[in-house]
């Protein structure tokens, strides 16, 4: 594994970081995206995540892969700012326009950069089904890497991406009549 | 479950965007903000002019830290000694890697090394233990001495038995050695590498590099590797998780007696804390028995979530106003924008206690949210609260507060921006 010596090491050169970033920057920008579908928060988050790694470097173990430690990470960052009442109360009070309930002109131009239209479909399930069928799908983690990373058992890891499966067949199948009628 | 994957999978490996969004800029910003060594404080961008000049700062500063290649690493100045340490072990991660030929290790480390090679004989269906040097038919290390002291010799062991017979353990314990790398080849290679050195805690730190080390224990851990976690976690559902003597009696927080509170550490660092940090969530109660003995129920919490570095209960912060004394519950201590509190004030006549509301513009809050860096604090008889700071944000609010007994609260007074 590339990153080996990460895990006996208690600060991180400069250098190595830029390597963290160029590897895997862009997963854990999608990553970010894909759990709170905000660019500008997921441009916070991705910031975040590796200045912790850069400073915190001494609690990776290597019991997991770089990219799962980091990932880790970027969940910890991403539920923390949903959940934090500075941002749901304070800026939403001072700072923000009250939240339009259609999609605003950022979302739609997200929408119409997706590489595929499919993405339109997952970004519509449940953030546990999405985040488990993302890991799955499009990073390719392992079961027990999943379970690792969502702190949940491999059975309901299993569950989750059967219910997500399901759900996505019938959007798919919904929009196949859609574009058939 | 049915281990085949559907045929759309194919569509999601590619994604969600054509182009990669995390460039280059973004790369610069962390960057910048890790040579600030802040993590919380400024997120918005930053001007590419100012980054540039901080990069090259920190750059400059950087190579100024590092030994030149070509420098004698023996002759470091002594006047460089204590900064020098975690200049080589960083030194040393950057500029060493598994499979580097000789040559490659020269240009990096310099001519100046103790070179050892021993070789064995042994059956052909003799196996090697990547673990067990004395097992290896060949072994051939390369020494480097770093800051050795005037006058000192650096005892010459062999290396070629054990990871430990390398080392002049002696001389780095007693300072006479600044740092010892030990380099083990493999077809001319770099096969693995041994760093050692002494940290400002006394210990003597270890750093390993290359493939095949991970069964090799490490023969001193720095203390970091060892997680901190408490062993001794509180019982869920039993217990205080907050508490403050008051001159009226007794503040406490418990959990609810047969709830579902859970109490695990976090995991993996992020804004909320360390990984070791304990987190508790679940239903609790904040009770006040008073001096007399009489226990009176505050306030109720569903699914509070609370972290804290250790297990045992924390401090409600305490202020002074002048009709009340103050207490802030502020179940979390750091975050990267800010932190929630809410406010209890005990009537220094009457003794009542109660939980206090924000009123803000109309709006009635039950907590409100502070700087983590700067807390709430009393200015003549007033509660200022500096708001947090986040993304986009040129600075954060200031708000003052004054307490409404009769409706227990505490009342926006006035608020103004701050840089």
């Amino acid at each position: 594994m590339a990153y080996d010596y990460l895990k006996y090491v208690t600060s991180i050169q400069s250098a190595s970081l830029n390597e963290l970033m160029r590897d895997h920057g862009q997963d854990v920008w999608n990553y970010a995206f894909l759990l709170t579908k905000n660019h500008h928060t997921s441009d916070d988050i991705v910031q975040e995540v590796f200045l912790q790694a850069f400073m915190h470097i001494s609690s990776f173990r290597g019991q997991s892969s770089v990219r799962t430690w980091l990932f880790s990470i970027t969940r910890n960052t991403a539920i923390n700012h949903k959940k934090s009442a500075f941002i749901r109360k304070v800026t939403l009070l001072d700072f923000l326009y009250p939240a339009p309930s259609a999609p605003s002109a950022e979302e739609h131009y997200m929408e119409r950069t997706y590489a595929d239209s499919i993405w339109l479909l997952v970004m519509k399930l449940p953030p546990k089904y999405r985040e488990v069928l993302i890991l799955d799908a499009h990073y390719e983690m392992p079961q027990a890497e999943i379970a690792l990373l969502l702190r949940i058992s491999i059975g309901t890891v299993k569950s989750r991406l059967h219910r997500a499966r399901s759900k996505m067949k019938s959007y798919l199948e919904e929009v196949e009549r859609h574009e058939q009628s | 479950m049915n281990n085949h994957k559907p045929e759309w999978y194919t569509r999601l490996k590619k994604g969600p965007f054509d182009k990669p969004i995390f460039d280059s800029e973004m790369q610069q910003e962390v960057e910048a903000r890790t040579s600030l060594g802040k993590s919380n404080n400024r997120k918005r961008r930053l001007n590419p002019w100012a980054v540039a000049v901080v990069t090259l700062v920190f750059l400059t500063l950087v190579f100024i830290l590092i030994p030149s290649p070509d420098q004698s690493l023996v002759s470091s100045p002594p006047a460089n000694v204590n900064a020098n340490e975690p200049t080589m072990s960083e030194y040393v991660i950057d500029h060493l890697q598994a499979l580097m030929s000789e040559d490659e290790v020269k240009q990096a480390f310099g001519n100046n090394y103790q070179a050892q090679s021993t070789r064995r004989d042994f059956s052909q269906d003799h196996k090697e233990d990547p673990n067990d040097m004395s097992t290896w038919s060949s072994v051939d290390i390369w020494r480097f001495d770093f800051g050795v002291h005037e006058g000192y010799g650096v005892t010459q062991a062999d290396g070629t038995k054990d990871q430990e017979g390398a080392f002049d353990l002696t001389g780095i314990r007693n300072r006479n050695i600044e740092s010892q790398l030990v380099i083990y080849w493999k077809d001319r290679r770099v096969e693995r590498a041994i760093f050692k050195s002494m940290n400002i805690e006394g210990d003597i730190d270890t750093l390993q590099i290359g493939p095949g080390v991970e069964e090799a224990p490490p023969t001193d851990p720095p203390a970091s590797d060892v997680p901190q976690i408490d062993p001794s976690l509180a019982t869920p559902n039993e217990g205080i998780r907050a508490s403050s003597v008051t001159s009226k009696g007794i503040l406490q927080l418990r959990p609810l007696k047969d709830g579902n509170e859970t109490i695990e550490p976090l995991g993996a660092p992020s804004c909320l804390g360390q990984e070791t940090d304990i987190q508790f969530t679940g239903d609790y109660e904040l009770y006040f028995n008073d001096n007399s003995g009489n226990e009176t129920l505050i306030q109720e919490f569903k699914q509070l979530e609370m972290i804290q570095p250790a297990s045992t209960f924390i401090p409600l912060m305490k202020l002074n106003l002048t009709e009340i004394e103050l207490y802030l519950l502020i179940p979390r201590y750091t975050d990267c924008h800010a932190l929630e509190f809410y406010a209890y004030g005990i009537n220094k006549e009457s003794g009542e206690v109660s939980s206090l509301t924000f009123l803000n513009d109309e709006v009635i809050s039950p907590y409100w949210t502070t700087s983590p860096v700067n807390l709430p604090q009393v200015i003549d008889g007033k509660l200022v609260v500096e708001g947090g700071r986040g993304a986009g944000m040129d600075g954060a609010t200031r708000y003052v507060y004054v307490p409404d007994l009769a409706k227990n609260q505490l009342v926006l007074e006035s608020k103004e921006q701050i840089p």
